[in-house]
């Protein structure tokens, strides 16, 4: 059974449709990147999955659970960071530790700790007195602590400097992730988390645009640079100008064709979502 | 029960500012008050009557002058005015906490946090409600009864020579923390739908909740006063903050649980359930504003 099952998913606040059809399958042990611009869904289709919206219309069950039914629940096998900077600023780190200790079957505090063990962070400390970066340490600590099938992180990286972010998906990747256990993963910084996934799935206008994995790209897509008057054996999705040359990308193409052409690869995932979404 | 124990112990944390210091603040003010009178008061009054039994007169006891009945009745005045402020300090902090519990970790979107943990909405709202309506006022109490013993002792040094025993005797301390808790938790399930009211704001207006708690009301008052020309709501309200003398543990305990026989008691608590629901529902809609 898959770990989200999502079929048809509408939401819609007042004059926008924020979720428009939008399909989405996780399987055990897969790391998947949902790719979408600013507005596109992303966070709602998030939190429809973590049982924080309720929706229109559509069906959605994550590890068998209705997540707006069975929140409470489905949080004992799901953690998710939906944003930087929302732990209770009031609170001191060693009181937060003791709370989610208390109230999460499934958190080890021996694991937090070590984790904090590594940073600057001191336990008698209030979250309003963490740097940024400290404040994102602390809820990933917290986070890696849980002993979750799921973990969803929304744009867990925004506003953070670049040592944290590396840093960031080293930890997730080093301590939590395991083949028992998946990933979802929103971002707009497509590089950071391209050579961590195993499947994306771009969204645009609440709709799925593509779903893959991310082996499968290579042999789907292709990406040729040349000159802008090549002869082209087959219509592109997008060309695009660069300093290099022009940029063709294709769909479906056996690369033998392309090879005399010009230099032949596969896209990288920012390449390939604007050939998508501009091709739709 | 842990869990429940751990969501109290987080309003505890998050609110023990102002239940816990208001009334230490009153009660070392009080405290303050009775040194000041029982070092310098004597040579005040000794300065303008010369003589102590005219000074406990001035302060309204004169004990050898009262059956036990008449001073039965001048304790308790003097023990509920030891109260009041107290009980006003409660008002402000119990509606401060209410009106800022839900909106605050909106506001600070902590609310995307708690929501990740396995609590249930209807656990979050209960339990800010348990811990702000029914177990942050014991502080209170406590500091209630402290401040009448310290009080009476005061008191009783001031009386004339003898009567001490008298005032102690017929003070009804010995039942007043017992009073003081049974006419608490009958005056709170009688203010109940206000809090709920109060709560139920907090998970909904997106700015400034103090506005709506008191607009809201206020407005249907009047329009039910031009349209229908009745007063239901704001009598209604009226009543229900009128505190009936409940917290001060006056009396014996039939005049305080006469308040059950009251139908509006039963009345309010149903109003209350359909408020709670109402913040319920809200608590699970609602996200960071």
């Amino acid at each position: 059974m898959a770990i989200i099952e999502a079929h048809g998913l509408v939401k819609s606040y007042a004059d926008v449709n924020a979720l428009d059809g939008f399909d989405l399958t996780v399987e055990k042990g897969r790391i998947v990147g949902l790719i979408g611009a600013n507005g596109s869904g992303k966070t709602t289709a998030l939190n429809t999955i973590l049982g924080l919206n309720a929706l229109d219309t559509g069906n959605i069950s994550v590890m068998g659970l209705d997540p707006i039914r069975n929140r409470a629940q489905l949080m004992e096998s799901v953690a998710y960071i939906a944003d930087t900077g929302i732990l209770p600023k009031w609170m001191r780190v060693c009181d937060l530790l003791s709370y989610v200790a208390d109230v999460h079957p499934r958190f080890d505090r021996s694991i937090a700790q070590a984790q904090l063990a590594n940073t600057e962070i001191n336990l008698s400390k209030r979250v309003r007195v963490l740097s940024k970066g400290m404040h994102v340490q602390l809820h990933l600590a917290i986070v890696l602590a849980i002993n979750a099938e799921l973990m969803v992180l929304d744009e867990p990286t925004l506003g953070l400097d670049i040592l944290y972010r590396q840093r960031f998906y080293d930890a997730i990747l080093n301590d939590y992730f395991t083949e028992d256990r998946s990933i979802l993963v929103t971002t707009h910084e497509v590089r950071e988390i391209e050579h961590i996934l195993t499947d994306v799935i771009f969204i645009h206008k609440g709709r799925t645009c593509l779903s893959l994995e991310m082996s499968e790209i290579a042999s789907q897509y292709t990406k040729l640079t040349a000159s802008e008057s090549t002869t082209l054996p087959a219509e592109p999705i997008l060309r695009h100008r660069t300093l290099a040359g022009m940029e063709f990308i294709f769909r479906g193409i056996d690369r033998s064709l392309l090879e005399d052409l010009g230099k032949v690869a596969t896209p990288n995932l920012a390449e390939l979502f604007v050939a998508i979404v501009e091709g739709n | 029960m842990r869990k429940f124990n751990a969501l109290l112990m987080r309003e505890w944390l998050e609110h023990r500012n102002s239940f816990f210091w208001g009334p230490v603040v009153v009660l070392a003010i009080i405290v303050l008050a009775g040194l000041f009178v029982s070092s310098f008061g004597d040579r005040f009054t000794a300065e303008f009557s010369n003589s102590l039994p005219q000074a406990a007169a001035a302060e309204g006891l004169d004990v050898a002058g009262s059956t036990d009945e008449e001073l039965s009745l001048k304790l308790r005045a003097f023990l509920n005015g030891i109260a009041e402020p107290f009980y006003w300090v409660l008002l402000v902090v119990t509606f401060f906490a209410l009106i800022g519990c839900i909106h605050d970790e909106r506001k600070d979107r902590s609310v995307l946090f708690w929501k990740s943990m396995p609590v249930s909405d209807w656990q979050c709202v209960v339990s800010k409600l348990v811990f702000i309506v029914w177990v942050a006022p014991l502080f209170t109490i406590a500091a209630i009864v402290l401040a009448q013993f310290y009080a009476l002792v005061i008191g009783s040094l001031h009386v004339e020579d003898g009567m001490g025993s008298r005032v102690w005797s017929q003070s009804g301390l010995v039942l007043k923390p017992f009073m003081l808790l049974v006419g608490y938790f009958l005056q709170s399930l009688w203010a109940l739908p206000l809090y709920a009211w109060i709560l139920l704001v907090s998970s909904w207006a997106k700015r400034t909740p103090i506005m709506w708690v008191i607009g809201i009301p206020a407005g249907l008052s009047i329009l039910e006063r031009i349209f229908f020309e009745s007063h239901y709501l704001s009598n209604a309200i009226a009543r229900h903050l009128s505190l009936r003398g409940l917290p001060r543990g006056d009396g014996d305990f039939s005049v305080q649980l006469s308040v059950l026989a009251d139908a509006g008691l039963w009345l309010g608590l149903l109003v209350s359930a359909v408020l709670l629901g109402a913040t319920i529902y809200l608590r699970r809609r609602n996200n960071e504003i």
